[in-house]
Order: C-alpha cells, then sequence, then structure tokens
C-alpha cells in the first residue's frame, strides 16, 4: 500500500514539477537514416506469404494423403482387388478423388491472393 | 494517419512503407530511452533501439492497444535494455557520460540550467532518475511507467517522490519557489 504521504505532496510540489516539465524538455532526434536502417532488417513480405503458402500447400497434400490412405486401407479384405486396381487408376477411387480435390483446396487457398492479383483485372 | 490505422495496413499487408512511417514517428523516443539507459553510449543504445523496432515489427499481432504504441515499444525496448545488460554482465560507463543528462548529436554545449539539471540528476539513484525521465522528459503518466517498468504503480510514484525530493535543494537555486 502507499503512504498517505505520496498520494498528498509538499504545498511546493506543484512548483518543482512545473519548474521539471518545462526544463527537463528533450530536442528530438534526428531520423539520420535510422529508419532506412530498421526497414532493411526487416523480413520480406514476400519470403512470409511464401513460408505461409509452402506450409498451407504441404499440410493439405498430407491431409490429402492421408484421407486417400485411410479410405484405401478401410476398404478390406475383401477389396484386396480393388486396391490392386485403385494403385492402377488412383483416380478413379472416391478416396483419391477427396485427396485430390482436397489438395486442389489447399492450393487454391494457398494461392489465392496471388491468383486474384493477377487474373481478375484480365476478365 | 493515426498509427492505429498504421498499424492496421502492417498487420494486413505486411506494409512496410507504413512500418516504416511508425519507426519515423518513434525513433526519437526510443532512442531517447534507451541513451538514458546505457548512460549515454549512442551506438549501442541504437543497435538496441533497432532490434526493438524488429521485434515489434514481428509481434505486432501481439499490440491489443491497450496502451499507446509509444508505450509499447518503450517496453519492448526496456526489456531489450535488461537482456542486453544480463549479457554483458557490465555495460561500460564512462564518466564523461554521466556529465551530460542526455547527449545529443548536437555538439553545441549544454546550457547552464541543463548542466546543473544534468548533475542534480546524477546524484540520484538509477530508478529514480529513470522514473524521472520517463515522465518529465518522455511525458508517460505514472500508470504507463509501471508498465514499461514492469513494476508496482506504488513504487514507481516513490521513486518519483524521492527523486524531487532529492532535487529539491540541488535545483533550488533556479527555481525561488522551491
Amino acid at each position: 500500500m502507499e503512504s498517505p504521504d505520496l498520494k498528498s505532496p509538499p504545498p511546493d510540489d506543484a512548483a518543482l514539477e512545473t519548474w521539471l516539465r518545462a526544463n527537463s524538455s528533450l530536442p528530438p532526434l534526428p531520423d539520420g537514416g535510422f529508419s532506412r536502417r530498421v526497414l532493411a532488417t526487416l523480413p520480406r513480405p514476400a519470403r512470409r506469404h511464401q513460408a505461409r503458402r509452402s506450409w498451407l500447400c504441404l499440410a493439405g497434400v498430407m491431409l490429402g494423403g492421408a484421407i486417400a490412405l485411410a479410405g484405401v486401407l478401410g476398404s478390406g479384405d475383401a477389396a484386396a482387388d480393388d486396391l490392386f486396381v485403385s494403385l492402377n487408376h488412383p483416380l478413379a477411387t472416391p478416396p483419391a478423388l477427396n485427396a485430390l480435390a482436397l489438395a486442389l483446396c489447399s492450393v487454391w487457398y494457398a494461392f489465392r491472393h496471388r491468383v486474384r492479383v493477377r487474373l481478375l483485372p484480365r476478365w | 494517419m493515426t498509427d492505429p490505422e498504421l498499424i492496421a495496413r502492417v498487420a494486413v499487408s505486411d506494409d512496410h512503407a507504413a512500418f516504416g512511417e511508425l519507426v519515423h514517428r518513434h525513433q526519437s523516443a526510443v532512442r531517447h530511452f534507451l541513451r538514458h539507459l546505457a548512460q549515454g553510449d549512442a551506438a549501442l543504445a541504437d543497435d538496441l533501439a533497432q532490434e526493438t523496432f524488429v521485434q515489434a515489427y514481428r509481434g505486432l499481432a501481439r499490440f491489443h492497444g491497450h496502451s499507446s504504441f509509444s508505450t509499447w515499444l518503450l517496453g519492448i525496448a526496456h526489456n531489450h535494455w535488461r537482456n542486453a545488460r544480463r549479457r554483458q554482465r557490465t555495460v561500460p560507463v564512462e564518466p564523461e557520460h554521466l556529465a551530460a543528462l542526455e547527449p545529443t548529436p548536437s555538439p553545441a554545449p549544454l546550457s547552464d540550467l541543463k548542466q546543473d539539471l544534468a548533475q542534480a540528476l546524477n546524484t540520484l539513484a538509477a530508478d529514480e532518475r529513470l522514473a524521472l525521465h520517463l515522465h518529465y522528459q518522455q511525458g508517460l503518466s505514472h500508470p504507463e511507467i509501471a508498465g514499461v517498468l514492469d513494476c508496482p504503480l506504488g513504487t514507481v510514484k516513490t521513486h518519483l517522490n524521492r527523486g524531487k525530493e532529492k532535487l529539491r535543494p540541488l535545483l533550488a537555486s533556479w527555481n525561488p519557489q522551491t
């Protein structure tokens, strides 16, 4: 807890307060290229977006692969022949289609800003 | 454009120009503060100020506007200073650095009044000097100082009052009212 004397300063405190405020001001420091040096050390925006895009694509493809694998393995022994068929014609099976759709969606989501900027003005 | 508008532009679209404007606006306060902490070592202070702004850029998403942007920056700067001091263990303090309150790039000598004020401030404890710097030279309120220094409000008030009590007799010749 604060002591009472801190809340009620002595009578001449206001004069000292005013004097300190008037005489303690600092002149602003000239920039002198400081801002430019700071900006030069910042990470490039494009690189940050690129890294985010890479992670999104990777996550989407991995998730798609996991779904496809789960679909194939989940079909059981009775579908062993189907598994052989699905490996020969992977796009013909529903899990593979789901995986492909998910991967495409993740790629679209990752690059949607770039696609919008590049393509929309032409439309 | 206001600080919150510039911050929004940086947060949404990584606008370097907007961040450059924020740096330009607040560099003086941050560098003054770090020069005060570094007791005049301008090179060290500017290095720490640069790190402060880079960290602020990276952590801008954590700024929720509960305090002013400059207060938030000063808090980061203070943390950087503490970390640097911890790394270096000892910070070289040259006697000539203590002679001036706030060394500026200007080669002009300090006025007699400023000189006396600087000498008077140098007699104070570091915490008292820091609290006075933030309050009178940076214009921060008591709660803002407590936020920057990460200490209780009562401690800030104690430092300020003790500092002023010590300054009063030393500056009596400049201020007849005291």
